[in-house]
């Protein structure tokens, strides 16, 4: 039984921002009690993570090239502001609210 | 025996993969995590180091036949221009001692969190956290420093980690108007490879322009041009175009002769998709290898200086204006052909050939800053001007960099300006102390 969500933070190279995307939003997830698996990857690369990831948050720059056809049935988030821990994860929030109620923890 | 054990503990602690997973290893330690998460950590980050070693040694392998082809005939020295070009020079210049670069990454980060902790006095107030960009630096800084002054190790580390320190504290600040007007006060500045040049061009975009009318995201541009969003392709395409270019001056019956009988068009194509590759596993390595030192180095933040400003990747600006990024990234370009154009046509005896992070990831957020303060018109301007001024900057920095044999340098804003500029002084500081090359 699957207890948790898979989030894929996309940027240029897969190596800067996304990472540090992926730090600030987990700091948030943990404030909403949210059990979630965290990976980034560069825009070129995503291809390898269509079955794994459930949420998708990508850098505004780039949502033309990340193949979105591909993540069709998954949740894709548009960053601008990647320091915005609080709303990115208000986002994630809802989205689980609505379709992962079982990544909610307690 | 024991003298044997010591040995062996020696070799041990100064092989850089091994090195490099203890320093993650011990951080995750002491930040409390499980001992499961400590071992993965280290054996991950060791893994990545290798990973790293191998693409940049491989990036290096493929070029240098096509440098020495083209100098053979010519004379001219052709060098790359590229974050991970300067990644592999100074992988390759400092050998058996690459691990120490884990130490200057450690020492610069906390002189920087000095610095920022004594803002009041010092006016310090960024905090570097970029851990891909900062490795680069630490290595060329080591080497920079250990090349022209020569003393040991202990002192060449400790030396470049402070100075290391001093340019992450001060040249994040630098920018941090600029970066809070661009984002409407996303609340980070800028900590990459052009902190100083997002300053520069904040200071006299405003005259290319006006921002409010000639706004870059009123623009519609073509579509193809996502294309050189998707990494793995846009680094294919600017490689086949560019060191196939500079290759093809030798001519077609020498370039085959090379390929050994394989067609040319064919040649420089696998050339440009190898380079591609290099690319992959490079950054498949540094994401193994610093993929958790940003959160952490977050995580120390956070608890010492609350309010410092986080100086993060200049990927971040990039959304605030996806059009004139891309203007950015094809204005950039221009420059840097019109600065080759000039070398040629000045008969410089060193080429410099554009990878694509300086194209991209300089290019890219200077256009966004333009534009916020000049508009599109001011984004196609500061493009030029900074291929221009990174072009024959790259050139300065690579009569300077040591190792006439390297792959290439940096080729980003600060490594073009501020760089070269600090290692005129340490060269000067040799001549006149007769350290170094000048040592009798």
């Amino acid at each position: 039984m699957k207890d948790s969500i898979n989030i894929l933070f996309v940027c240029g190279y897969g190596v800067g921002s996304s990472a540090m995307l992926e730090a600030v939003t987990s700091k948030a997830l943990k404030a909403r009690n949210i059990s979630a698996n965290l990976e980034h990857a560069a825009a070129g690369e995503v291809g390898g993570y269509v079955n794994w990831a459930d949420i998708v948050a990508v850098n505004k720059k780039l949502m033309d090239i990340v193949d979105l056809d591909s993540f069709r049935g998954k949740h894709v988030i548009e960053i601008e502001n990647m320091m915005d821990g609080e709303g990115i994860g208000n986002k994630i929030q809802s989205i689980v609210t609505e379709h992962y109620q079982y990544a909610v923890k307690g | 025996m024991l003298e044997t054990i010591f040995n062996i503990i020696k070799e041990f602690l100064t092989q850089p993969a091994i090195i490099i997973g203890l320093l993650v290893g011990v951080g995750y330690a002491l930040s409390k995590k499980p001992p499961v998460k400590v071992i993965t950590g280290a054996v991950s980050a060791a893994v990545g180091l290798l990973l790293v070693l191998f693409g940049g040694n491989q990036f290096s392998q493929t070029f240098k036949p096509i440098v020495d082809a083209v100098s053979k005939e010519y004379g001219i020295k052709g060098y790359l221009m590229d974050s991970y070009a300067m990644k592999a020079t100074t992988q390759e210049a400092l050998g058996n001692n690459f691990g120490f670069v884990g130490y200057v990454f450690v020492i610069a980060f906390f002189v920087n969190l000095i610095l920022v902790f004594f803002g009041k006095y010092t006016k310090a107030k960024g905090i570097f956290l970029t851990g891909n960009a900062g490795v680069a630096h630490s290595q060329a800084l080591l080497w920079l420093v250990s090349y022209w002054l020569g003393i040991g190790w202990v002192p060449a580390i400790i030396l470049s980690g402070i100075l290391l320190g001093i340019y992450w504290a001060f040249s994040t600040t630098l920018p941090i108007n600029a970066v809070a007007k661009a984002t409407n006060n996303a609340g980070f500045t800028i900590g990459h490879n052009e902190n100083v040049g997002v300053w520069f061009f904040s200071k006299f975009a405003h005259w290319f322009g006006d921002p409010e009318k000639e706004d870059a995201e009123n623009l519609k541009l073509p579509g193809w041009l996502s294309i050189f969003n998707h990494n793995v392709t846009a680094i294919s395409i600017i490689m086949t175009i560019f060191t196939g270019g500079f290759l093809l001056t030798i001519g077609i019956p020498k370039i085959e002769e090379m390929s050994g009988g394989q067609n040319w068009l064919i040649y420089i194509i696998t050339l440009g998709l190898q380079f591609s590759m290099y690319m992959v596993i490079l950054l498949q390595g540094v994401r193994m290898m610093v993929g958790e030192i940003s959160a952490s180095f977050k995580g120390i933040q956070e608890k010492l200086i609350p309010n410092a400003v986080p100086a993060i990747d200049v990927a971040a600006l990039l959304p605030f204006s996806a059009n004139a990024a891309t203007l950015g990234f094809i204005f950039t370009t221009f420059g840097t052909l019109m600065a080759m154009g000039l070398l040629l046509v000045f008969k410089s005896p060193i080429m410099v050939i554009p990878g694509f992070v300086p194209l991209f990831f300089a290019g890219g957020p200077i256009g966004v800053i333009a534009n916020r303060f000049g508009g599109y018109k001011s984004t196609m301007v500061c493009g030029i001007l900074l291929g221009l001024i990174q072009s024959f900057g790259s050139v300065w920095a690579i009569t300077l960099m040591g190792i006439p044999d390297g792959v290439g340098w940096s080729g980003m804003f600060d490594f073009s300006t501020v760089w070269p500029a600090a290692t005129e002084v340490l060269k000067l500081i040799a001549k006149l102390l007769g350290m170094g090359p000048y040592a009798a």
